[in-house]
């Protein structure tokens, strides 16, 4: 086990002085939502009122894109890990190491009132992070989202607070990418204008990386997370190279890939999502671009062999 | 024509030949004792045949036959040195005969009526003289489109003999005149303007999907961007467009290297602007502005651009990186970065943001604008048109159509038939302008429009030779300043002529004169292999060679300056990429610079321009022999023969086995061959270090040497161009005899008859001993006499 050695080694470096008093570091809050789908958001064009998510998304960026893993425990440990489930396996979780760096934890609440009040005693000198747990009704999460957002906007950091929305999904294992496609908006009043609709890729192992980089805890690569930070795509970076290409959500004995139009899984299932979204369709044989895709994405596919 | 022409002389050469046949004397044994072993009965070298020759002159061709003999006297190029030489007695006394018969013969024909000169407009001269007569912008306005092309005689189509006239030509006038009438006819309120802007993805022809405020380029041309609006009809309205698009430079330096996108990071950023119709075709593509964009800062392009009805306009990245988008996406992404494939279509997000790319985030037209309303052309002839114009304001603008339009004044019995023509129209379908543009029609399609008509006396009429001037100088019709200066005044005549040749008008002569005594025209014909000359497209060198050629005549022209500078001068106009070409270095702008020149660049005066070393090659390789040719043809003025119909041209050596020289040495083994090659090869081979696109070289592709070394008829030694050039500069006044004589053909729209030989001697006298001046040159065949004349 290497890899806890490296991370202890530069986690010291980190819990240091330099940070003390004086931590503009962001806070971090993540809104983790148990089975929200996109059509209970009115922002993604879903048929239910959701004024507060949609606030939300108006005031930072939603992605089109993002998966979660194919069940809510394993969206979990990949969240927590940085890493997809088959490389899953004994190391510090994102929690600890954010608490290494000095982060003040503000816990993980499913208790509304818990989180609230935490954000009201929560000091500007030391950064905090904080994971609130909400379950799967649209109009709940929608009420709690809002709650949470007006205590932060009492604040004085609140310019400085990350706020990201997401769902891990349910207990049934996902297969198709309409099953797996989750909402995530991120509001960064530090990092980003207003409203914006982004198609970049995102994945669940990213989430981890992301949180590194914005509280400064550098060489993320070292942790061998499978996910990028989504900090450039935040900021509005053109830079395909800082992002993702493809992105994964991976069961046991059971992995699909997808890039920006395609989808491939272990299984053989090809779709063209853009023609296609509810996979129901081979792709045309004539498409001269599919087999050029289909060879990317199982080259993805057997890197993890 | 010919026959017309032709008839004339003869009549004129039965009436004088009484007092000319004394001067048979000595013609005929020295024809018969040098040379009708070779030129008589039992063989015609170069087609020549001379035992029949009548000394009396008995018909025309006879006098130029007499007139060639005395030019190839005079050269010393025949007899051939290998046979039987005159004694300088015997010559002086042929030459003193032979000349004063021709002089004899001249001034007999001068002094009876003059050709009746008659010939019609030519391509060209038809397109200015419509878009000069209605004020109309031409850019992209042809109504000659379908004629068919305009023959050449002497190497000009402007010679009456080659202009004939067709069925089918003139069907194609009846069509033109209705286009021509359709489009400057224009009554009604001024044209609504239109305002489209787009901003980001809005923009035509962008990548979707990607950040929505920005259209965005990442290579060169093939992405064209445009308006939406515009996509399907154009513009509404024949007028001036103004173009406003905002832009940056993005990335310009990136991850990739310049060799792998094929691009060139050291350059800023260039935008162009093209326009296109869909109803004309490819045809009417063309670039019309280019602009520098700043890197990482928005750049704001105006352009004031005038569009006929129907044409669009698109944006490209003019230097972005060359080829498809494709082949980035298959080729090059997967040397940087893993996660893309090989030799496949990977997506195109992975690529886009990453490289140089050029950003628009608006674009935008408006307009049409004029500067006035009517159009000038317009109210020329149709000024104020009242509420209900009758039929008197019909006659009334017709005629002052017809006057401009004949170029001369014209009479109301000659007027009539257009006028009743269009009074017809009126009065039985009731639509006044239906009418006008029926009489606009009408005339346009007249002889007296169509072709250039000089009646009556052997001098010239005022409006003739203001008319001739003008064809001269603007391959168009005359200006009202023209046709009213007092042009029979020689100060009058020569300002009118400075002022001509000022005017902008004047850059048809250039196109048109310069395009065709140096065979510029032909550059494209044979045009060098795309494959292996990718420079000589990505470039545009063509357009800059023979931009090249038309600068040095202008600059010439301009200021008056002698004419062996087209030999030797010492500085030529080159924009970057043709420099490049040359190798030669310090212009790094697009613009057209004047540049010094060095003798190792061996580049000096016209043999060093590329666009002639391309037009007298074939594309892959050089061809001596044209280039030989073309040397004797319009620079000495002793074009040789074609060759004998009986004769295999040497095959091409496409194994390349033999160097161009030992192909060349093939000309010896055959005497036929060799009569006229001993004159044409020397000079080809000597330019033989130019290869097929005008790179200097010191070599073959197949490692030989190249060897320009050899010898003239008369003994000079020929080593490269150099030698060519001081070849030349020794010969200066058979140089300025062959230009002159080119000019003469040009202005007079006809071919060159002995007649004309006193006026050209004695103007190329005259500009020897005055410093050679291409303008005084100009003058003086102006203030001629055979100008001046039917």
């Amino acid at each position: 086990m290497r890899i806890p050695l490296i991370i202890f080694i530069f986690l010291a470096s980190f819990h240091s002085p330099a940070f003390a008093g004086d931590d503009e570091r962001p806070n971090l809050v993540l809104i983790l939502a148990r089975d929200l789908t996109r059509g209970h958001l009115e922002c993604y064009g879903g048929k239910h009122s959701s004024p507060n998510i949609d606030r939300l998304a108006k005031e930072g960026v939603r992605y089109e894109t993002a998966w979660r893993m194919p069940d809510e425990n394993l969206s979990k440990k990949t969240l927590f890990s940085g890493r997809y489930p088959s490389h899953h396996e004994k190391a510090p979780t994102l929690s600890v190491l954010l608490e290494q760096s000095g982060y003040q934890s503000g816990g993980m609440n499913t208790d509304l009132e818990k989180s609230l009040s935490f954000l009201a005693q929560a000091q500007g000198t030391q950064p905090f992070f904080m994971i609130h747990f909400v379950g799967s009704e649209g109009a709940k999460v929608d009420h709690q989202v809002g709650k949470l957002r007006s205590a932060i906007e009492k604040n004085e950091f609140k310019a400085n607070t990350l706020v990201m929305l997401t769902s891990e999904g349910g207990s049934g294992k996902a297969k198709t990418d309409f099953e797996v496609r989750v909402p995530l908006i991120v509001r960064a009043p530090f990092l980003v204008g207003q409203g914006r609709v982004s198609k970049d890729l995102v994945d669940f192992t990213d989430i981890l990386p992301t949180f590194l980089s914005l509280a400064k805890i550098a060489k993320v690569d070292a942790l061998k997370s499978d996910g990028k930070s989504i900090v450039p795509s935040l900021t509005g970076s053109d830079d395909p190279f800082e992002k993702r290409n493809w992105i994964c959500s991976e069961s046991e004995g059971f992995r699909m890939v997808r890039d920006w139009q395609h989808i491939l899984d272990t299984e053989g299932n090809f779709h063209d999502l853009r023609s296609d979204p509810r996979q129901a369709k081979e792709v045309s044989p004539l498409d001269k671009q599919a087999p050029g895709r289909r060879t990317r994405l199982q080259m993805m596919l057997d890197r993890f062999l | 024509m010919r026959a017309k022409e032709i008839i004339a002389v003869i009549g004129l050469f039965v009436t004088v030949a009484a007092s000319t046949s004394r001067a048979d004397g000595a013609l005929k044994p020295f024809l018969e004792n040098y040379c009708l072993q070779c030129h008589g009965a039992e063989k015609q070298k170069g087609d020549r045949r001379f035992d029949l020759l009548g000394a009396d002159l008995k018909n025309h061709d006879d006098a130029e036959s007499l007139q060639e003999i005395l030019d190839q006297l005079n050269l010393g190029e025949m007899p051939p040195e290998e046979e039987k030489q005159p004694s300088a007695e015997e010559l002086k006394t042929i030459v003193a005969e032979l000349t004063g018969t021709l002089q004899r013969a001249r001034t007999a024909a001068r002094e009876n009526s003059g050709r009746a000169v008659l010939r019609r407009l030519n391509r060209a001269e038809y397109r200015n003289t419509i878009r000069d007569l209605f004020a109309l912008n031409m850019v992209d306005f042809d109504p000659t489109i379908g004629f068919p092309p305009d023959d050449s005689v002497e190497g000009f189509d402007n010679v009456g003999e080659g202009l004939v006239t067709s069925d089918y030509l003139l069907q194609n006038y009846l069509e033109a005149a209705r286009k021509v009438a359709d489009k400057a006819i224009r009554p009604g309120p001024r044209p609504e303007k239109i305002h489209f802007i787009a901003k980001g993805e809005e923009i035509g022809g962008t990548m979707r999907g990607f950040r929505s405020e920005v259209a965005r380029m990442t290579i060169k041309l093939r992405q064209p961007l445009n308006l939406s609006q515009l996509r399907k009809r154009g513009v509404p309205a024949d007028g001036e467009y103004v173009i406003r698009a905002k832009a940056i430079a993005h990335q310009r330096k990136s991850r990739y290297k310049d060799e792998d996108l094929r691009f060139n990071s050291d350059e800023p950023m260039r935008l162009s602007i093209s326009i296109d119709s869909r109803e004309l075709g490819a045809t009417a593509h063309r670039t019309i502005g280019e602009f520098e964009i700043r890197d990482d800062e928005i750049t704001t392009i105006e352009h004031r651009v005038w569009l006929d009805r129907g044409f669009n306009f698109n944006l490209h990245w003019a230097n972005g990186p060359n080829g498809s988008f494709k082949r980035i996406m298959r080729k090059v992404l997967p040397k940087y970065t893993e996660d893309a494939i090989y030799p496949l279509r990977n997506p195109p997000e992975m690529y886009i943001g990453s490289g140089p790319e050029l950003h628009v985030y608006e674009l935008e037209i408006e307009g049409p604008f004029y500067d006035e309303w009517p159009p000038a052309g317009f109210a020329r002839y149709f000024p104020d048109p009242p509420k209900k114009p009758d039929s008197d304001y019909l006659d009334g603008s017709l005629s002052r159509l017809a006057a401009r339009a004949f170029r001369r004044p014209v009479s109301s019995a000659e007027l009539q038939p257009y006028l009743a023509l269009a009074n017809r129209h009126f009065e039985k379908h009731k639509d006044f302008w239906a009418a006008a543009k029926y009489g606009v029609r009408a005339i346009l399609t007249s002889p007296n429009f169509i072709y250039l008509a000089e009646r009556g006396s052997k001098k010239l009429a005022r409006n003739e030779l203001a008319t001739r001037l003008s064809y001269f100088l603007w391959s168009s019709m005359p200006d009202g300043e023209l046709l009213a200066a007092s042009l029979e005044e020689p100060d009058v005549l020569r300002n009118q002529v400075g002022r001509m040749l000022q005017d902008p008008r004047s850059s048809a002569f250039v196109e048109n004169f310069a395009g065709q005594w140096l065979g510029l025209r032909k550059l494209g014909e044979m045009p060098p292999d795309p494959e292996k000359n990718r420079g000589y497209y990505a470039d545009d060198l063509e357009s800059a060679m023979r931009e090249e050629t038309h600068r040095l005549f202008r600059h010439i022209l301009d200021g008056n300056r002698s004419i062996l500078e087209f030999i030797n001068a010492d500085y030529t106009f080159l924009n970057a990429a043709l420099a490049r070409h040359y190798d030669i270095p310090g212009v790094g702008s697009d613009e057209f610079q004047r540049v010094a020149l060095k003798a190792d660049h061996h580049r000096g005066g016209l043999l060093g321009h590329g666009s002639i070393l391309t037009a007298t090659s074939n594309g892959i390789e050089t061809q001596p022999v044209m280039r030989g040719v073309w040397i004797l043809e319009n620079l000495l003025g002793t074009p040789p023969p074609p060759p004998p119909p009986d004769i295999e041209p040497i095959e091409p050596d496409t194994r390349g086995l033999n160097t161009m020289r030992e192909l060349m040495e093939k000309h010896r083994d055959n005497p036929t061959c060799f009569e006229c090659h001993r004159r044409i090869d020397p000079l080809g081979l000597a330019m033989e270090n130019f290869d097929h696109v005008g790179v200097w070289r010191e070599r073959y592709a197949k490692k030989s040497l190249i060897d320009p070394s050899g010898e003239m008829v008369d003994g000079t030694p020929i080593d490269g161009p150099d030698s060519i050039r001081n070849y030349l500069l020794k010969r200066t006044n058979q140089f300025t005899h062959c230009l002159s004589e080119k000019l003469f053909i040009y202005a007079l729209g006809r071919r060159i008859s002995f007649t004309d030989r006193e006026d050209i001697d004695r103007i190329v006298l005259e500009v020897s001993e005055q410093g050679f001046g291409l303008q005084e040159l100009i003058q003086k065949i102006v203030a001629s006499e055979t100008f001046q004349s039917k």
